[in-house]
């Protein structure tokens, strides 16, 4: 300890104790860390000599050593005794600090509640890709409604040119109108379930919706009749982890009549409508359907 | 005022400041726990321990003067003061008489070799 020369502490500790540590206490303390990084320094090699004055330095982060918030600013002063006030006011009242706060976590919890729900409703359709450009065409008559003739959709895209692309979809009606379920059959595995959800739909669908394919080729798969996609879900009913592109479902009473040609995702929770199945439209002309529309 | 309760390791540092009398200070107060107890310490925590002392009226404190090997910075010496001794005497007390009144049978027959 006789030798003239000393060592330099790290300084960035030193800055950091300064900032921190109270005036009153801060000559002992540098005194104290500077005596005994020079034991350290000449014992030890530098960067242990360095962690441990850091050490030792981060261990006066204590409430004995550290500044009083405010000790100098007569602003936090005044709002740390407002505070006091406050608080020591709501514990004399407590029946009306009830009240008050319970109203007041309401009021917010309410708040929050229709945020989410409002987040929620706008959120729905959100997940195509051109959402902002998808229309639906309604007809606003004496009877308002969304039902429109089929050659509609691709009279709009010829005739309109601010129409890109159209699709008709169109639901398995039962008696008067009603969504009918259509039974589904796997033969060989005699697995049937009846299916609500399944439409006739375009071969326009996938250039307007953007449902992610998990089997089969977009370009081809609603060309042709008897095409049917399912949903993932509704493929696991039937094929379980198999492929299922390529097998054939029984419709109704019509034997194998469906080619399973594509398998999607389901709808996500925020569309507005679901599907367990699709078929092509042009499926609908081979059925003896009795519409005018289709002869 | 707080109360005058005596922590364990405030004890220890306290008897310590009367060891090292006239000289004690922070860092020697430290080496000498270390050295004597095997122990530990962090400076921060002999610190902690010396200043809730002096809170609590069991040590006074001066500056003495700057030194070389410190940066030229004081250091604060430490001695006991009335109260203090007082209150180690009374654990001293407590503590020897409380191990008076332990019957020799409950320590008859223990084998501390082991431990």
């Amino acid at each position: 300890m006789a030798s003239k020369k000393l060592y330099n502490p790290p300084k960035l500790a030193d800055s950091l104790l300064r900032v921190l540590c109270k005036d009153s206490l801060l000559e002992e303390i540098k005194g104290d860390l500077f005596e005994h990084y020079q034991v350290e320094r000449a014992e030890k090699t530098k960067w242990k000599a360095n962690i441990a004055y850091w050490f030792h330095t981060l261990n006066f982060i204590r409430p004995f050593a550290i500044k009083k918030l405010g000790q100098h600013s007569s602003i936090i002063i005044m709002y740390r005794s407002y505070f006091k006030f406050a608080i020591r006011n709501m514990w004399r009242q407590k029946m009306n600090t009830t009240f008050n706060l319970t109203g007041l976590i309401l009021a917010f919890t309410v708040c929050g509640f229709i945020y989410l729900h409002l987040q929620q409703e706008l959120s729905y359709d959100k997940f195509h890709e051109r959402s902002e450009d998808i229309h639906r065409v309604a007809w606003i008559g004496e009877s308002p409604q969304t039902r429109t003739p089929h050659p509609l959709a691709q009279t709009m895209v010829n005739d309109l040119p601010e129409v890109e692309a159209a699709v008709s979809i169109s639901p398995i009606y039962g008696a008067g109108l009603t969504k009918q379920s259509v039974t589904l059959t796997l033969e060989k595995e005699n697995i049937s379930f009846a299916e609500p959800d399944g439409y006739f739909v375009d071969s326009t669908f996938f250039d307007v919706f953007s449902f992610k394919f998990l089997e089969g080729n977009p370009e081809t798969v609603l060309k042709n009749p008897f095409g049917v996609i399912l949903s993932k879900s509704t493929a696991e009913r039937y094929f379980g982890d198999k492929p299922a592109v390529g097998n054939r479902l029984s419709f109704d009473v019509n034997t194998d009549m469906l080619e399973v040609v594509a398998v999607i995702e389901d709808a996500p929770l925020t569309s507005h409508f679901h599907y367990n199945f699709l078929m092509s439209y042009v499926t609908l002309k081979s059925l003896s359907f009795n519409d005018p529309w289709m002869s | 005022m707080k109360g005058t309760q005596l922590g364990e390791f405030e004890e220890l540092v306290l008897l310590v400041v009367g060891v090292l009398h006239p000289e004690a200070y922070g860092l020697n107060i430290r080496e000498e726990i270390i050295s004597q107890t095997k122990r530990k310490v962090a400076i921060g925590a002999v610190h902690s321990s010396l200043s809730r002392l002096q809170e609590k009226g069991f040590l006074k404190s001066d500056l003495a003067e700057a030194t070389h090997e410190r940066g030229g910075r004081r250091k604060r010496l430490f001695s006991i003061t009335a109260n203090g001794k007082k209150a180690i005497e009374k654990n001293h007390e407590l503590r020897n008489g409380l191990f008076n009144q332990i019957p020799e049978l409950a320590l008859k027959g223990l084998n501390l070799s082991g431990l």
